[in-house]
């Protein structure tokens, strides 16, 4: 588009808007009339609109002004605080659910047992088997000072028995036994104090603590039988098994069923619990070695290695990560006197490894003979048992 | 500040806000343009009336959402020009409006000199001749032309604007403003 078609342009619509102003026209008064009559109307509910919003603001001001803030009570300033409240309340209640079961398990520390008045208690079985605690060291007191004295009741024939290893000339300790071993696994902690007690004493006297006999205290496994009885039962009667060798280390080992009784220890009263419970297996304390260590002494081919990890308590059946028992790796590197010390331990001759192979079809691929027959000897033995 | 010397967009605002003058004030600054916009498009002063009626109670009923956010004349006339396209929809008068407008440019304004004793200087007698003259050259363009024509002449809308109003693009406006200046240009030749 040139200038001189805009200025053409521009032209006409001067024209135009001339011709429009020359022949104007409007709308009839009636209809002027009724569109300025509705903007009345309309402008006038604006400003009633306006005048109530204002006023409603006004009011919400005064209102607000008449709401102090409680400056003392910031919670109850808070619109939500029902909310707020309810939330808190039932996060202290389960707290107090999931928490209170455990405060109720584990309890108060016994007191020493007095020959007196019982310990107070809060949970009622404890304090039941605290009773019963406190009744079986006064009848071992007695027992103790009067042997000939007659005894309350009548007692199981292992109870008998404990109470004769009890007065044996090694017992350091004049301590009740307990009855059974939920009542040792009840009683918990209150073992040991009970048996520190010294007779005519109300007070308990110190711990005898292991270095008079060279003995380890069973403190885990005193403590496992406080939490739950599975392990107290589990565990073995403890016994000094390396005292003989001199050795100042002294593991809990169970003695040989049908062999003689093991020196007594400073823990009468565990150690008749536990001897009441069966003989399940071979466990060490705390301090076992690692079925791995027993797996790689007899990998080596180191006999005495082996001796003294059975003897510490060594799972004679544990596994390596190929799931081979020590027998298995015995197999493997062909030695027979090891393969007979392992079974001689007792060790399982029947267990495969992770591929499925048992140490007779082991030697068998190894045309093992001695080990093939040490096994199959075995196998019939069991067998005819 | 008096209100004729306010903005259209304030003026708006004030009737929102319950002023009634400055409603009425607002209305008489824009009543000549509208009401001419719809009656040169119907070409019927009934029609006309009605329409101006509905345009404004329109603008009195969306006052109080009315935002300044344009121009307050946009926004009339886009209203003036949604309302006339419904009534020529609805009502077909289109057709018979286009056929009114063929007779021959200023044969009503003889008429109307005969009948109006105030017209006899002869130079008012030949502008309004030529202002006849103009406005049924107006009236014989297509109607989208005319709108068009229209809303830039009454509603001091630009292309931009009209294009929004109409709902066309700013091409399209472009051309149909060329296409009506041109044949009114031919006409006023011709009718000279």
């Amino acid at each position: 588009m040139t200038p001189e078609d805009d200025a053409q342009d521009r032209e006409l619509l001067e024209r135009y808007r001339r011709a429009s102003d020359t022949l104007s026209t409007a709308p009839n008064d009636a209809v002027r009339a009724a569109i300025l009559a509705e903007g009345r109307r309309v402008a006038e509910q604006h400003a009633a609109g306006q005048r109530a919003a204002e006023q409603h603001a006004t009011g919400q001001r005064t209102e607000g002004a008449r709401q102090e803030f409680d400056v003392s009570h910031p919670a109850a300033n808070d619109s939500r605080w029902k909310i707020t409240a309810t939330g808190t309340a039932g996060a202290a209640l389960l707290a107090a659910l999931l928490f209170a079961p455990r405060l109720w398990e584990s309890g108060p520390i016994v007191p020493a047992a007095s020959s007196g008045a019982p310990a107070v208690l809060n949970s009622p079985p404890q304090q039941r088997a605290a009773e019963q605690l406190a009744a079986e060291a006064q009848r071992a007191q007695s027992s103790s000072a009067n042997p000939s004295a007659p005894r309350p009741g009548s007692m199981a024939p292992r109870e008998q028995s404990f109470d004769a290893k009890a007065r044996a000339p090694k017992l350091e300790s004049a301590a009740p036994p307990s009855s059974t071993p939920a009542l040792v696994a009840a009683a918990g902690k209150t073992i040991p104090r009970a048996t520190a007690l010294s007779p005519g004493s109300d007070f308990p006297a110190p711990p005898q603590r292991q270095a008079d006999a060279g003995v380890q205290s069973p403190a885990p496994a005193g403590r496992s039988e406080s939490a739950n009885a599975a392990p107290a039962a589990k565990s073995e009667p403890p016994s000094v098994s390396s005292a003989d060798r001199g050795e100042s280390k002294v593991t809990l080992e169970a003695p040989p069923t049908g062999s003689p009784a093991a020196p007594m220890r400073s823990q009468p009263t565990a150690g008749a619990a536990l001897r009441a419970a069966p003989r399940v297996d071979k466990v060490s304390s705390g301090t076992a070695p690692a079925p791995a260590a027993l797996v790689s002494a007899v990998a080596s081919g180191d006999a005495a290695q082996t001796v003294a990890l059975l003897d510490q308590g060594a799972a004679i059946d544990g596994r390596d990560e190929l799931g081979r028992t020590p027998l298995m790796r015995a197999v493997l590197q062909g030695r027979s006197d090891l393969v007979r010390l392992l079974l001689d331990r007792g060790a399982d001759l029947h267990v495969a490894d992770n591929t499925g192979n048992t140490p007779l079809q082991q030697a068998t691929r190894q045309n093992s003979r001695e080990i093939i027959a040490l096994l199959e000897a075995r196998e019939r033995a069991g067998r005819a048992q | 500040m008096s209100l004729s010397q306010e903005s259209d967009a304030e003026l708006m605002v004030r009737f929102a806000r319950g002023d009634a003058d400055a409603f009425e004030n607002l209305y008489r600054r824009h009543e000549s343009r509208v009401f001419r916009y719809l009656h040169r498009n119907v070409r019927d002063e009934a029609a006309a009336n009605d329409l101006m009626q509905e345009v404004w109670l329109a603008v009195v009923r969306r006052a109080a959402s009315y935002q300044p956010t344009a121009k307050f004349t946009t926004w009339l006339f886009t209203i003036a020009h949604h309302r006339m396209v419904d009534l020529i929809r609805t009502t077909g008068r289109l057709q018979s409006l286009e056929a009114d407008g063929a007779d021959t440019p200023g044969a009503g304004l003889l008429d109307s000199l005969a009948a109006d004793p105030k017209l006899e200087p002869p130079a008012e007698v030949q502008s309004q001749c030529e202002a006849t003259a103009l406005l049924n050259a107006v009236a014989q363009l297509p109607p989208d032309q005319r709108s068009a024509f229209l809303l830039q002449a009454e509603g001091d809308l630009s292309v931009e604007e009209i294009a929004a109003a109409t709902g066309s693009s700013f091409e399209t406006v472009k051309s149909r403003l060329r296409y009506a200046r041109t044949k009114l240009r031919q006409l006023l030749w011709e009718y000279a």
